[in-house]
Formats: structure tokens, sequence, C-alpha cells
């Protein structure tokens, strides 16, 4: 009898245990930084995003000893079907628990539907707010500044200063044209006035037609919804056709630092974009950037220091989690906050949106820049709340 | 300000105006860019789609010259600014085409023209790659020279000197080249060269050199459009990829071949390009190559073309 009830005892006490027994532990964690290495993004990406996840991972190895954290990396070179099958292969036969980076929108969409479909995690770093809303996968972080909160950002703070009537520039896919659409949304929701917009296909390098319906069109503010060498292309013509010389004010937002760089301050001085970090805001910031640049020979750009905080959020979720299950590490993702460099008590919301600290940076003009990568100044500090992306109920996410 | 009908809608004269000017100047370029092709294709005949990675090199030569100091710190070299680098960089350029036709080039000559386009291609984005490597895909600035900046009031629209002073130097360069193939001796052994090697061989002159050399002026004018086009765009690896394509359609319009026929075609298409912008802006980037599949139909040797 006493040892038919020991045995019924020790069978549920078994039963009890058997998803912490079945969980296998914790040996190794594989990422994956997929990324444009050699295109028009790869100077704001690219091979900096790898080392700054390598970066990332060096760190967390010494809070997981005994855990083989592999990071490896991949040029989706902006092609839809090159990235999808990278992400395929990854997840399917080489073990890779997360993807990271994931720039360029079409690329980004169809990395997330494929995650989606293998309940696997993806984090990303592009604009498109489409990620969080339409596309949003329970496994996904938009870890970035998105298209909303580029233009909430500067949108409000533009028209108030006396910037009432805009004109758009607009590359013709569809991360820059959710973009502009938003951006005239809040325009007119903060009382200016629309005035028209040119379209031009990506990787364009003739902008001067755009650049004459902008200043045909009378328009105070020239917003570029464009990215990489399209935006700095479009800057350079406006510059030349004297529209900066005239006054006009010019909104890129999503401007990258390393198009600064390229297009010099005399050029780029006081443009305004939002976005959440820079190498030189901070001690801890300047420290990193240090560590950074002897390898990669320069500061990282707020997307890299994005990738790499995103690496660090996820490991230290893996390691609460002691597993790299998608759901129990997701479960951790969201509940852990976010303290990195400035951001104090940010938070991963339900459909991977991210609350974090925000911008608004200008450009600084020649006289006020010290060093080469002497380059923005912050013109506003947004709160966690002007900074966030768009509320869940609104953000059009079915899960 | 008044209104101009276009099939049958009403637009605004500035614009009109506005977008056909814009067009002139992109005619410009494409009008010194597929003169280049259309040389090197009527004496060598080989596709050179190494024109926009040329044209391109052009460009950094003109970035690289004026940034001496910088990029050879202490060792004395002076700041070369834009008017010495319009003859420089062509020559740098050109001397670069030199070496390529000797060791490369020369040995695809009597194959197929499919090797030619091949050998060319891989030698542009040998380049492209290697300059992605070495200066990023951000581009490099390069501003408009002092004489130049600043911006004359047309009424319908204000155009920069610069690209006021592009449309002149473009249409002296194309009819300079012109005149020299088809108007001087030179120009004429050039075209006896191509049509029977042999026989001016005999008469004593040296067709391989002369080969070369016409390979090197071709590329040095691409070498030339590109100082020309760096203070408008960024100086970056990728920036004659995109132009090389409209570039060959340009020259298909013309004529395989004729050089009259590019530069006629390049200013054409820039202001079909341009209208429209004004007509059917989506259609702009297309317009060229409809255009192309056109004047293939009804005339398969191009406008100016010799059948």
């Amino acid at each position: 009898m006493l040892m038919r009830a020991m045995l019924a005892g020790a069978a549920m006490l078994a039963l009890a245990c058997a998803p912490a027994m079945a969980q296998t532990p914790l040996t190794q964690v594989k990422i994956g930084v997929l990324s444009d290495m050699s295109g028009p993004l790869a100077d704001a990406y690219g091979p900096g995003s790898l080392h700054a996840a390598e970066l990332a991972a060096a760190d967390s190895q010494k809070l997981m000893p005994g855990v083989k954290i592999e990071v490896v990396g991949a040029n989706h070179q902006n092609k839809v079907d090159v990235g999808s099958s990278i992400a395929r292969q990854w997840y399917d036969q080489e073990k890779v628990d997360a993807i990271f980076d994931i720039v360029n929108t079409a690329v980004a969409i169809a990395v997330q539907g494929v995650a989606k479909e293998r309940k696997k995690i993806n984090w990303q770093m592009t604009g498109a707010s489409s990620l969080t809303g339409q596309y949003c996968s329970p496994w996904a972080v938009h870890w970035s500044t998105d298209t909303h909160i580029q233009t909430n950002g500067v949108a409000a703070g533009v028209v108030a200063a006396g910037g009432d009537t805009w004109f758009h520039i607009t590359a013709d896919y569809s991360g820059t044209r959710e973009m502009a659409n938003q951006l005239k949304a809040l325009i007119e929701k903060n009382g200016g006035k629309f005035l028209g917009e040119a379209l031009f296909p990506m990787g364009s390098t003739d902008f001067a037609s755009a650049v004459v319906q902008a200043q045909a069109s009378g328009a105070k503010v020239i917003a570029l919804s464009s990215g990489g060498l399209d935006t700095v292309n479009a800057i350079k013509q406006l510059a030349e056709f004297g529209l900066v010389k005239q006054g006009k004010k010019i909104v890129a937002p999503a401007m990258f630092v390393t198009d600064v760089k390229a297009l010099g301050l005399e050029v780029a001085q006081g443009v305004t974009f939002v976005d959440s970090a820079y190498w030189d805001l901070s001690d801890d910031l300047r420290a990193f950037s240090k560590r950074f640049e002897e390898k990669i020979k320069k500061p990282p750009t707020p997307q890299q220091i994005n990738v790499y905080t995103s690496v660090m959020h996820y490991l230290a979720a893996v390691k609460a989690a002691g597993t790299t299950d998608s759901d129990a590490v997701m479960a951790k993702v969201r509940s852990l906050p976010i303290n990195y460099f400035n951001t104090k008590d940010g938070r991963v919301r339900e459909n991977g949106s991210v609350v974090k600290q925000r911008y608004v940076f200008e450009v600084k003009s020649p006289a006020e820049s010290k060093g080469p990568w002497d380059l923005l100044k912050v013109a506003r500090e947004l709160t966690l709340e002007q900074g966030a992306p768009l509320p869940v109920d609104q953000s059009g996410c079915k899960l | 300000m008044f209104t101009i009908e276009i099939l049958g809608k009403t637009y605004n004269s500035a614009a009109v105006f506005g977008q056909l000017l814009i067009g002139l100047i992109n005619g410009s370029f494409y009008a010194m860019l597929s003169l280049g092709v259309a040389v090197i294709f009527g004496m060598l005949r080989i596709a050179n789609f190494a024109h926009g990675a040329q044209y391109m090199l052009g460009a950094f030569v003109a970035w690289a010259l004026l940034n001496l100091p910088e990029l050879f710190p202490g060792s004395g070299l002076p700041s070369i600014g834009y008017w010495p680098s319009l003859i420089l960089a062509p020559v740098i350029v050109g001397v670069v085409g030199m070496a390529t036709e000797r060791i490369f080039i020369r040995r695809v000559y009597d194959l197929d023209h499919a090797y030619g386009f091949l050998l060319t291609i891989g030698l542009a984005m040998m380049v492209e790659g290697l300059l992605h490597v070495r200066f990023g895909s951000a581009g490099l600035p390069y501003g408009t020279p002092k004489e130049f900046q600043g911006t004359f009031n047309l009424g319908f629209m204000f155009l920069p000197y610069y690209r006021a002073w592009v449309i002149v130097a473009s249409i002296i360069i194309c009819f300079g080249t012109w005149l020299l193939i088809e108007r001087t001796r030179l120009g004429a052994y050039l075209r006896a060269a191509t049509e029977n090697p042999e026989l001016v061989q005999a008469f004593g002159i040296d067709v391989p050199r002369m080969l070369m050399l016409t390979y090197a002026l071709g590329v040095a004018l691409a070498g030339l459009a590109g100082v020309m086009a760096a203070p408008i765009y960024q100086v970056s690896p990728q920036m004659g990829q995109n132009l090389i394509i409209i570039v060959f359609a340009v020259v298909v319009i013309g004529g395989m071949g004729s050089i009259l026929g590019s530069i006629v075609s390049g200013f054409l298409l820039g202001l079909i390009e341009g209208l429209t912008k004004v007509v059917y802006p989506p259609g702009s980037t297309t317009v060229i190559f409809v255009f192309m599949a056109l004047i293939l139909l009804a005339r398969p040797q191009g406008l100016m073309g010799r059948t």
C-alpha cells in the first residue's frame, strides 16, 4: 500500500516537473544579422551592424558563461527573394534563433512573414510601421524608430515654428509612401497645409524635376520621404537650386548620420529628423563608440547602436528565460525593462513596437562642428510618450 | 504666366518650361556619355558597358584631386580644384582606359559581341565593388565651383549657374568630338582603320595604337562627364549604374555607332523625359525604353544609323 502511494506520488511529481524537464538546458544561442552589406544602406547598417551584434554577444557572454553565443551575418542585397531564402535557410537548417537588422522595408516584411510561419523571432530596424500593424507577429520586435515616430516627432514642431505649407518629395516604394501619407495626415492635424507631392523611383540621381516642382509650389517646408543615397542627392540638389538659401526648411524623417557626413555640413545644416541615439550623446555612448571604432574606424550610426542594444535585450531575455524557445523568450522580452544607454525603463509592447528614448536631431552648422564626426545636436528631447509608436489598439495589428 | 495645352489637358507654362529645361540638362549628360559609347562602338565594335564605371571614376578622380592633402597627409600635395580637374581627371581616366584596352579589351576584338559585353560589365562591377569597399555607399561631397554658385531667376524657374554651364559645355564637347572624327584627317584615319585595318596598316599607320587611343578618347569623355556631374550628384561608386542603361538606350535610338545620332538622341530623349514628367510623371522612367522599342520596330538601325 505504502509502495503504491509512493509510486503514485513519484509519478505525479514527475508529471508536474515534465514541462521543465522536457526543456533542453540552454547551451547555445545563434544570432543572424541579415543586412544590406554592399548597397545603398550598407554604411548606416551593413558590416557595422554585424560588428555591433558581435560586441553585444561578447558583452552578454560574460553574463552567460557556459552558453555558446554565435553571430552570423549575410547580405540580402536589398532583394526580397535573397533575403527570405537566407532567412529560411537560417531558421530551418542552421538553427539560427533570431534574426536582426533586416533593413529595407520590402525585405523586412518578407522576412517577418518567414519568421512568423515558423514561430521564430526577428528584430526589425527598418522604418515601416506596418511591421507592428498589418504585418505584426507575436515573435517580432520593431526596435528602431518607425515612420510614425519619425513623422510625429517632426511635424508638430515644424508647423508650430511657422512651417505651415509643405511639399513632399517621396521615393516610390512602400515604406516611404507610408511615411509620406502619415506625414500628410499629421501636418493637416496640426493645422498645416499640404501643397503637393513629387514621386521618384528609388535609386534616382536626378531630382531637379522634383526640386523645380517644390519651388513652384511655394511651400515653406520640403519633406523628403526617402532613404540613403536618394535623400543625399535630393538635399544636394535642393541646395543647388537655392532652396536652402531661400530659407526653406528641409525635413528628412529617415535621414542617417552617414547621409549628413556624405553631404557635408555646408549643405546639410539645419535638416531635422528623429532618431533614438547618437554616438556623442553621453559618456557610455562615447565609450561604446570608442570600442566600435577599433574595428569599423568610424563611430556607430544610430542604427548600429540599435543593433547592439537589441541583441543585448534579446540575450538578456534568453538568459532570464533559460531557453531559446520563442514564446518563453518573447515573454521575457516584454517583461524586462529596456535600460541601455539613454533609455530608462523603456518597454516592448504586445505588437512588438518599442517605447524608448528618442530625440529630434538637427544637423550642426560648419561653425558648430568640432570634429569630423561632430554632426548633430539635439533640437528637442522627446518624452517616452512623444517618441512612442502608435498605440497598440490604433496600430491595426491583429494577433 | 499662361497655360499650355498638351493632349487635351492644360498645364501651367512654368511647369512645362521648367521640366523642358531640366530635360535639356539631363539630355546634356546623356549626350556626353552616349557620345563616348558611340565612338567606342563605332570604331572598335565593343559595347562598352564599363562606361558608367568610367564616368564614376572621373568624378572620383576629381574628388581625389580636390582632397589630395587629406588623402596623402604630409606629402605637401596641393588641393586641385574643379577647373584643372576638367583637364586632369579625363586624362587620368583616359590613361586607365588605355591600360584597360591593352590588357583586356584588345583580346576580345575578334570574338562575338557577347564577350566584349561580359568583359566590360565584369570590369565595371569590379571597379565599383573595390571603390565601395574603400569609400562606402553614401558617397562623397563635391561642392559647386565658386564661380557657379547662385541661380538665374528665369521667371518660370530658378536655374543654377552651374547647370547652365553644363548645357553649354556639353554642346561644345559633343560637337567638338563630332568634328574631330568626321572632319579631320585623324578622324578619317580612325574611320578607315575600322573599315579595313589591313589596308590602313599597309599605309604605315599603327592601327592597334590607334584603336587604343580611340578607346582612351571614349573613356576620357566618360571621365569628363563624371567631373561635370560631381558638383550635381553625389560622388558614389554606384552613380554610373543606373545611367549606363539609359545611355545604351540612347545609343541604340541614335543608331549604334553613329556619333551625331547619339548626340541628337541624347538631347531629344532628355526633352521627351522632361515632357513626360509634366504629362504623366510615373512614366518618365520608362518613356525612354518605350521610345527605344518603337524605334527598333520602325527603324532597326536607329535614327541616324547606317544599315
